[in-house]
């Protein structure tokens, strides 16, 4: 009966400290949540999951896959620019690739990157503007 | 003959047991008190045979923006179709987030309903973009600059637009209505044509830097072609579901739920 | 009829017991009761009562973002009792730090002050957390107008943490302007610092073969498009790094004040007042 009662005791105890736990989690990652520190976001890889498995073989789609990994982990942090789109330039055209296939997604992309000027926004409607001033560009043409 | 009055008694009082008040779910809805509300429906069994429940669980659905679970309970529950305000609420914000939805609304109210939508500023609005034969006298003035702005864009052509593109980079953008970015279409497509100009001139096709240079200046200007016609089919979809935007806002002002 | 009133009061006896096991202590049907009977009272009295009601069910649930929704409805000059009161406020401060609403924290809390002249550790480590998060200047005041227990001293990294900053950053951005790629590789990232080295190098490079093979057209087209965006964007790089490396350096500092506010935390515990 003693056994139980202590065993019963430690079970109180231990929920007690659970809870006044919870509290302090809780204060603490209010006050210092914002310090945390992210780590830079690494882009995702070209690939060709939607396409067939002709896209799947063929070299050229290798090769895109190469040269947009070499573009975004090395050369666009070097050029520093800011995009008047909510996806980037090379992101738009990354996904259009993977959605059209290799040569009406890099046509997309290239066309994507004649129009980024900073006027750009002015011919869009305001459904299509997001909270930061960037243009919504979404690589489907959704009619519903 | 006692069970008989026994059964009766309790019937009596389950049934007086649980009534909607509607008083309080305006309540509910004036302070905000979603989960509150959600409850209150909530403790209503379905074996409660109360007909108000389906209509508020329907108008809480729809405050709450959950469409697809609306239109699940509409098309079980069609008699809430009588309410032609609960519609035109239902119909504006519907259109706001979803065509297609919109289109099954319509259709279930046909099928099941009274039919009060067939002649509603939005199922003729529905049927005029799809159909360039009909005429747009029935719109207000205010919707009517809208529609205008619609079909100007409806008429275009995709191969007009190309063939501008073709002679003139930049010039395809003017004519499908992206007249801002031409200018630095024109100039990015004119910078790559001298430069391949130049190293061919100079060192002929076969040099790498000229099939480099060339290379980068059929990118762009093919690009600037597709992406004329690519864009077209865009700005087309953009200005029917602006249209359908300020048509559902028309029709949904001085609609309330509750 | 004695048939019918045994009927009727076993009947009776019944549905009490069924209502009372069926009486689930749920929080969200426990809400609505008291919904309910805020929605049936008259009394501006006794809707606060239900309100307060309603604000301790939540806070017992720990549902922070509720509680605050509840809070806003309650009214002080309402009560009757002081120490209802007082645990009112102190429990308005906490959830209103809970929920980011540092302006309201800090009102609740000096209404509790004022009430109860608590001078306890708890109350003046709430208090801190509080302040530090508003601005330096109300930390400064508060500490000042407050004899602080000197436990406390070790949280002044709270106030301080906000406003650290990188020192010479000026010199990081004007070495990248000097030698491109330098000011990124000081911040501690040597690769892209190599990278735009060679970015910039054989930009260069190439613009200047294509003057030697008299492209002149060329030279000038590549060299505006390219030389300008690399080196431009290499102090865009710098900048950036600067400021993750200053967020990097922030987040360490701030891991060991959130130590000592932990262990804080855990001698001088801050809770929830609720009488039930």
């Amino acid at each position: 009966m003693n056994r139980f009662k202590l065993i019963l005791f430690c079970f109180v105890f231990l929920v007690e400290l659970k809870a006044q736990s919870f509290l302090t989690d809780s204060i603490l990652s209010n006050s210092f949540e914002e310090y945390h520190f992210d780590k830079y976001k690494v882009r995702s890889v070209l690939n060709f999951k939607e396409r067939s498995i002709w896209n799947k073989m063929n070299p050229f789609s290798y090769v895109s896959v190469g040269l947009m990994f070499v573009y975004q982990r090395f050369i666009s942090q070097q050029l520093g620019s800011e995009c008047a789109f909510e996806t980037t330039c090379s992101e738009h055209a990354k996904r259009a690739m993977e959605h059209y296939g290799i040569l009406k997604g890099s046509l997309i992309g290239f066309y994507q990157l004649q129009s980024c000027t900073a006027k750009t926004g002015y011919d869009y409607p305001n459904q299509s503007i997001n909270n930061e001033g960037e243009i919504i560009n979404p690589v489907e043409l959704n009619e519903d | 003959m006692k069970i008989k009055l026994l059964m009766v008694f309790l019937m009596i009082c389950f049934s007086s047991y649980s009534q909607i008040n509607s008083s309080f779910i305006k309540h509910l809805v004036l302070y905000d008190l979603n989960t509150e509300h959600n409850s209150y429906l909530n403790s209503f069994s379905d074996s409660t045979n109360i007909d108000s429940l389906d209509y508020f669980k329907l108008k809480f659905y729809l405050l709450h923006n959950k469409y697809d679970t609306f239109l699940d309970n509409v098309s079980v529950n069609p008699d809430v179709l009588n309410d032609s305000s609960l519609l035109d609420y239902s119909t504006g914000h519907l259109l706001k987030w979803s065509i297609s939805k919109t289109k099954s609304l319509i259709k279930i109210d046909s099928l099941f309903g009274m039919n009060y939508l067939s002649n509603s500023l939005i199922k003729k609005s529905l049927l005029l973009v799809g159909d360039k034969t009909l005429s747009a006298d029935f719109l207000p003035s205010s919707l009517r600059t809208h529609f205008d702005e619609f079909e100007k864009t409806r008429n275009k052509k995709a191969w007009v637009g190309g063939a501008l593109a073709t002679l003139l980079p930049g010039a395809g953008k003017l004519y499908i209505g992206r007249g801002k970015s031409f200018l630095g279409s024109f100039m990015v497509n004119i910078f790559y044509g001298a430069t391949a100009y130049e190293s061919i001139h100079q060192f002929g096709i076969r040099n790498t830097y000229s099939i480099l240079t060339t290379g980068v200046f059929s990118a762009f200007y093919l690009s600037n072609i597709y992406g004329t016609i690519f864009d077209l089919k865009r700005i087309k979809i953009e200005k029917k579901k602006h249209f359908l935007y300020e048509v559902a806002d028309y029709q949904s002002s001085g609609v309330y739920l509750y | 009829m004695k048939w019918l009133i045994t009927n009727l009061l076993v009947f009776i006896c019944i549905n009490v017991l069924v209502a009372q096991t069926k009486e689930v202590k749920n929080y969200e049907n426990s809400m609505l009761k008291i919904e309910q009977k805020i929605f049936m009272s008259k009394n501006d009295t006794l809707k606060n009562e239900f309100y307060l009601k309603k604000f301790n069910s939540s806070l017992r649930e720990k549902d922070f973002g509720r509680s605050y929704f509840e809070l806003s409805r309650i009214r002080g000059r309402y009560f009757n009792d002081s120490i209802a009161l007082q645990d009112f406020y102190w429990n308005a401060a906490l959830i209103s730090k809970l929920v980011n609403k540092l302006d309201y924290a800090e009102t609740y809390y000096d209404a509790y002050i004022d009430l109860t002249q608590d001078s306890s550790i708890n109350s003046q480590l709430l208090g801190l957390l509080i302040n530090a998060e508003l601005d330096s200047s109300s930390y400064n005041m508060f500490k000042k107008n407050l004899t602080l227990d000197t436990a406390l001293n070790c949280l002044d990294c709270l106030s301080l943490i906000p406003y650290y900053r990188l020192k010479n950053k000026l010199g990081y951005i004007w070495a990248s302007c000097l030698v491109p790629g330098l000011g990124t590789a000081f911040t501690g990232d040597v690769y892209n610092g190599l990278g735009s080295v060679m970015t910039i190098g054989s930009a260069s490079y190439g613009v200047y073969y294509l003057f030697l093979n008299k492209l002149y057209l060329s030279t000038g087209i590549w060299g505006y498009l390219f030389i300008p965006r690399f080196y431009f964007g290499n102090i865009r790089m710098t900048k950036y790094r600067l400021e993750k490396l200053e967020e990097k350096r922030r987040a360490k500092l701030a891991i060991t004040c959130e130590l000592t506010t932990k262990k804080l935390l855990i001698n001088y515990p801050i809770d929830f007042r609720l009488s039930e």
